[in-house]
């Protein structure tokens, strides 16, 4: 965001279709609504797809009146995380996957023996199995790196909420991810 | 507990650590390419939206609200009712205003008749309601000369409407006081005279202003036989309808139109020309229970009263009213005159001695008919003719 131009003002700025304070808006928050819908999608088609959807979204709400006030990260990453639910809604999801016991490295010495792209699958694969509350609080929150707070907001629930869905969310994690680390 | 919570929450969390992390160097770069046609995209997207804002849904379809809601809603309503109220009456009262003017071809003459009907009814006062009667005599006088001048069609109830205000004016009349009779009738003949100067100035030969002016012609002669026995015509006018009276006044349009240098006055087309034969006391079928007539029962010696009436003429003592034994304190009877008792004014009636008779009454004892009245040809018709059941 450019110095001297708080959220507010780029908000009222952008309720009035103003081009410069869109472009703004854009070139602010669109690279990590990216990241978060790649992450999640592992797809860059799709996750380029989450943020034009997700921005046209945002454009339609200022066109009827609505939109946010404030905090709009907090506001774009909820769209983008509900279109995200949405596209994986109508489709079961993946199984997740197991390391194939192949020559093992004895000389690893992290106790996690297993590849990133194995890792990642496996995590989204988990990810999935949550629900949507307790997914987007574990992305947010060891993702991207977000405070309770920030997370609070974007999911319009108390902190306090925010803090049990992360802990149902681990808990879930451990449950799903823990075996597959012994078997591996 | 909390202390147990965060510590197993931080065992988790090492423990999950290399998913999390293997996801977090999921640091795949945005084709830059695709990022810019995404923005292009955006921007258009802005543009196209751009060109109709408007205000926001709830704004556009609740902005009226506070107009309403600027004054007390209890101010409002009286103010709307205040409104409506002036606009009812001051409409109305205009289109009444604007009826006034119609003519019987025109949408508004019925309103004009109407508030005319209305009028008449607040109208209680004898005087003023004979003008106001007279004043719309005159209008439907002045409608007519006004379609003639317009080469329409005279619609035939404007005369019956005329018809009905003269005859309104003649009951009003008829109504006055002995006093204030013959002024009234002066004024309904300054009128029907004025009617007649305009209708006679009209070039048309349409049936109606012909039947009008027959009916102004016969009215005035009515008026003028009227002016010369008032107390008579009075009595008669209140008994009776005068456009009943007599053939030459039905007959309108078949009655001649008199000269402008005759004097206005009894005529031989007169409608009362005739008056004995067509007198109500003799001519008329007596209403049962009016005293009038035969009266109940058979009449032994009818005849013979009839022929003492007829001869001696209500005279000396075979005078019905003085051969009874007269009412103590009645005024009839022989008295108590003892000398000199013979009758003072030369009659020999009750009636006739008493009293100077009234000219053209009938009561004159001359034996000429000079009107309307018992005359000695009245009596003639005796009880069983309807005339000798009641002297007036």
């Amino acid at each position: 965001m450019k110095p001297g131009l708080d959220e507010e003002t780029l908000l009222a700025r952008a309720r009035c279709f103003d081009r410069d304070a869109l472009a703004i808006i854009y070139d602010t928050y669109s690279s990590g609504v990216y990241r978060y819908a790649m992450r999640q999608l592992g797809d860059e088609d799709l996750a380029e797809e989450c943020v034009a959807e997700t921005f046209n979204r945002f454009l339609k709400a200022l066109k009827s009146g609505g939109g946010p006030k404030s905090h709009l990260r907090a506001y774009l990453f909820r769209v983008a995380h509900n279109w995200i639910a949405d596209s994986f809604r109508h489709s079961p999801p993946p199984e997740i996957e197991h390391e194939e016991p192949n020559d093992p490295d004895p000389d690893a010495e992290s106790s996690i023996t297993h590849s990133d792209p194995l890792l990642r699958k496996q995590i989204r694969a988990a990810l999935l199995r949550l629900t949507e509350d307790q997914r987007q609080v574990i992305l947010l929150k060891y993702i991207e790196g977000w405070s309770n707070e920030e997370i609070a907001q974007s999911l319009k629930k108390p902190v306090g909420a925010v803090k049990a869905l992360q802990h149902r969310a681990l808990n879930s994690l451990r449950k799903l991810l823990i075996p597959l680390e012994n078997t591996g | 507990m909390t202390e147990f919570h965060n510590l197993e929450e931080r065992q988790l969390e090492d423990k999950l650590a290399p998913w999390f992390s293997a996801l977090k160097r999921d640091q795949a770069e945005r084709d830059p390419e695709k990022a810019e046609s995404g923005k292009i995209a955006f921007l258009s997207r802005v543009a196209e939206l751009a060109s109709g804002v408007s205000e926001s849904k709830p704004k556009r379809l609740n902005y009226w609200i506070p107009m309403i809601r600027k004054e007390p809603i209890r101010m409002s309503t009286i103010a709307t009712f205040l409104v409506i109220f002036v606009m009812l009456l001051g409409g109305a009262g205009t289109t009444v205003f604007a009826a006034q003017t119609s003519l019987p071809d025109q949408p508004l003459y019925g309103l004009k008749i109407a508030s005319e009907a209305v009028r008449l009814e607040l109208t209680t006062a004898n005087q003023e309601r004979l003008e106001l009667t007279l004043r719309l005599a005159d209008q439907r006088v002045i409608e007519i000369k006004l379609l003639i001048e317009m080469q329409a069609e005279i619609p035939p109830a404007l005369a019956t409407r005329w018809e009905a205000h003269v005859r309104e004016a003649f009951r009003l009349v008829a109504q006055k006081s002995e006093q204030e009779f013959e002024p009234g009738l002066l004024l309904l003949q300054q009128r029907l005279r004025n009617q007649e100067t305009i209708m006679r100035q009209l070039n048309s030969d349409d049936p109606t202003v012909a039947r009008i002016r027959s009916q102004i012609q016969a009215c005035l002669e009515v008026v003028q036989s009227g002016l010369e026995a008032p107390v008579e015509f009075q009595y008669r006018l209140r008994n009776g309808d005068p456009f009943q009276w007599g053939e030459g006044f039905r007959n309108q349009n078949n009655a001649p139109e008199r000269n402008a240098d005759q004097t206005p006055g009894r005529v031989d087309d007169s409608p009362c020309r005739d008056c004995e034969s067509r007198n109500p006391w003799v001519t008329v079928t007596p209403t049962p229970h009016s005293s009038y007539g035969p009266g109940p029962g058979e009449c032994v010696d009818c005849d013979l009263k009839y022929e003492y009436e007829h001869e001696y003429e209500w005279s000396g003592e075979n005078n019905p009213w003085t051969t009874g034994t007269p009412t103590p304190g009645s005024g009839y009877g022989p008295g108590n005159c003892t000398e000199g008792c013979e009758p003072q004014h030369g009659g020999t009636s009750g009636w006739g001695v008493t009293k100077t008779a009234t000219a053209s009454s009938g009561y004159s004892g001359s034996g000429a008919s000079q009107g309307p009245g018992p005359t000695q040809q009245n009596n003639a018709g005796g009880p069983n003719e309807g005339g000798g059941g009641k002297r007036p």
